[in-house]
């Protein structure tokens, strides 16, 4: 039998050791953890947004049962808005305008987002780096900094759990390191079970209007050459990623959407028929995501993403229409 | 706001703040529209006390300070301001951003200016170059004064107000209706990274009003 010393010794080794390992994991471990931990496991908790001069605190609840997730995001600040993400679908209850939107899901991940998985190209554009470690809301905490290298994107901060790798403190700054938006969670549990009652939303929606929308249709099964618009000047490192066309709100007007992104940033154009009156033409902001609209060809072209104003003004103002889906050079 | 409430609401917005205090602010937050107030204000100046900027001239910081306190409780602000450049001595709280405090508190604050003066625009924060005195006055200028706005002018200084509050409501130029750009960001968010992501969809949770939209510029008929 070990000597009571030595195995207090052993244990202290082991437990330096793995705080060693668990420091010398690279800052894009620990922002694949973090992804893994975003998507892999149940976790409720109470968050503060603040973005554009205003608070809000929101509660989310995320569970992962066989394979199957189901997450609920509410509002705490009164307005009784509430989001329920399943596997297929995406429903959006906002009371104070009697309305239930209702969405396809067109990807799995969680309404608390992940960051994408690292393409080595990315170096060219962001500086990934471990930036010491810290306590937030009592638990140990390593910080991540992923900094944009110009002015045509932004960045992250990232506090993540020491054990879980959970994002505990989220910033999203510019090139300078100025604080866009932060969230902070002020309290976060990972029980084991969390029941279905627990996504229910505490509201009636009789006499509610529900808005479904339908799947997008790939440009290719619209088969017009019409529809071939193209952002023909980007901020180096964004090409085109996705692009379908979707009815947003009214059926009979379809919507071109087009999705530009560097691989971590991201940028959506919009492009639908000019309605009657103005030409109108400027930027609006929703949270911290830009927006840019202006017109081109008859036809309302709006670019939105969580990129400085200059980026969707820039990718909007060079949208245009041709029969040619190549073209596109990157800026300047 | 106490000077105690205000230092927990520094610790809390720093992430320090105990687990069972964080909690019990949090359900306050949505409560309280005076503490959510001065939790925004506080915020920005934190941030901006924080951001290392070049040379902005300490009166122009001064002034502004003067300015954002004339928003709201004078107290609430000046501590909330102390409380977060909490490394400076207590000594020096009433006359922080004097050379004591050095050229980066005065640049921080200068930057506050131009954020709110953009926020009550419903514009968002301009990331690229920082903030200087004279673009703080460029950003004054366009920003004209109404009867029972707020300005400053300290020291009874003849010199024009530097910081004007603009009147809140969505300009008549915007570019798209709010509910247009709500469709358009909750499409987009399937697209969207961390923490952008969380963004559109907790703005999509929030208040009607979270779609703001800038000042146009020139539409044509």
């Amino acid at each position: 039998m070990m000597p009571l010393d030595h195995r207090r010794t052993l244990a202290c080794v082991i437990v330096l050791a793995a705080s060693a390992a668990a420091h010398a994991e690279e800052p894009r471990q620990l922002l694949e953890r973090m992804n893994e931990a975003l998507t892999g496991r149940n976790y409720v908790g109470t968050f503060v947004h603040f973005a554009n001069g205003r608070f809000s605190t929101m509660r989310i609840l995320h569970r992962v049962d066989k394979g199957r997730v189901i997450e609920r995001l509410v509002s705490l600040d009164g307005s009784g808005r509430e989001i329920v993400g399943t596997s297929d679908e995406l429903t959006c209850y906002l009371p104070d305008q009697r309305k239930v939107l209702v969405e396809p899901r067109k990807d799995q991940g969680p309404l608390l987002g992940t960051l994408p998985s690292f393409r080595p190209e990315l170096v060219d554009y962001y500086t990934v780096e471990a930036a010491g470690t810290s306590r937030v809301l009592g638990h140990d905490t390593r910080m991540v900094s992923v900094m944009p290298k110009d002015a045509y994107r932004f960045g992250y901060r990232l506090w993540l759990d020491e054990k879980t790798a959970m994002p505990l403190k989220t910033q999203l700054c510019d090139g300078d390191g100025r604080v866009i938006e932060q969230i902070l969670f002020a309290e976060i549990a990972w029980p084991d079970h969390i029941p279905n009652s627990a996504f229910k939303p505490q509201l009636s929606t009789e006499g509610f209007a529900w808005v479904r929308t339908e799947s997008p249709l790939r440009l290719s099964e619209i088969g017009s050459d019409s529809l071939l618009w193209r952002a023909i000047k980007l901020p180096p490192g964004f090409r085109l990623s996705a692009s379908s066309t979707q009815a947003l709100e009214d059926p009979s007007r379809p919507v071109a959407h087009l999705v530009y992104s560097d691989g971590l940033a991201s940028v959506s154009v919009f492009i639908e028929a000019r309605e009657q009156g103005q030409v109108l033409r400027g930027h609006a902001s929703v949270g911290s995501s830009a927006a840019f609209s202006t017109t081109i060809d008859g036809h309302q072209i709006t670019a939105v993403g969580e990129v400085p104003p200059q980026t969707v003004e820039l990718i909007a103002d060079s949208v245009q229409q041709s029969r040619r889906s190549s073209g596109m050079s990157p800026h300047p | 706001m106490t000077e105690p409430l205000n230092e927990q609401l520094s610790a809390f917005l720093d992430g320090e703040l105990p687990r069972a205090e964080s909690e019990l602010f949090v359900r306050r937050l949505p409560r309280d529209a005076e503490l959510r107030s001065a939790a925004s204000r506080f915020y920005l100046i934190g941030q901006a006390i924080r951001a290392e900027q070049s040379a902005v001239r300490r009166d122009f910081a001064a002034r502004v300070v003067a300015a954002v306190v004339q928003e709201g409780p004078v107290t609430g602000v000046v501590a909330g301001v102390t409380a977060m450049a909490r490394n400076l001595p207590r000594s020096r709280l009433a006359g922080w951003w004097k050379p004591a405090a050095g050229i980066a508190v005065a640049a921080g604050v200068a930057m506050v200016a131009i954020l709110v003066v953009q926020n009550q625009q419903g514009a968002r924060v301009l990331p690229i170059a920082p903030p200087t005195a004279e673009v703080a006055k460029e950003v004054a200028k366009v920003v004209p004064a109404k009867p029972g706005s707020s300005s400053t002018r300290p020291g009874g200084s003849n010199e024009p107000a530097i910081y004007v509050v603009p009147p809140k409501g969505d300009s008549p130029l915007a570019p798209l209706n709010a509910a247009r750009l709500a469709s358009y960001v909750f499409a987009h968010s399937d697209y969207s990274s961390l923490p952008g992501r969380r963004n559109v969809v907790s703005e999509a949770a929030v208040q009607d009003d979270s779609a703001q939209s800038a000042a146009a510029e020139a539409p044509t008929p």
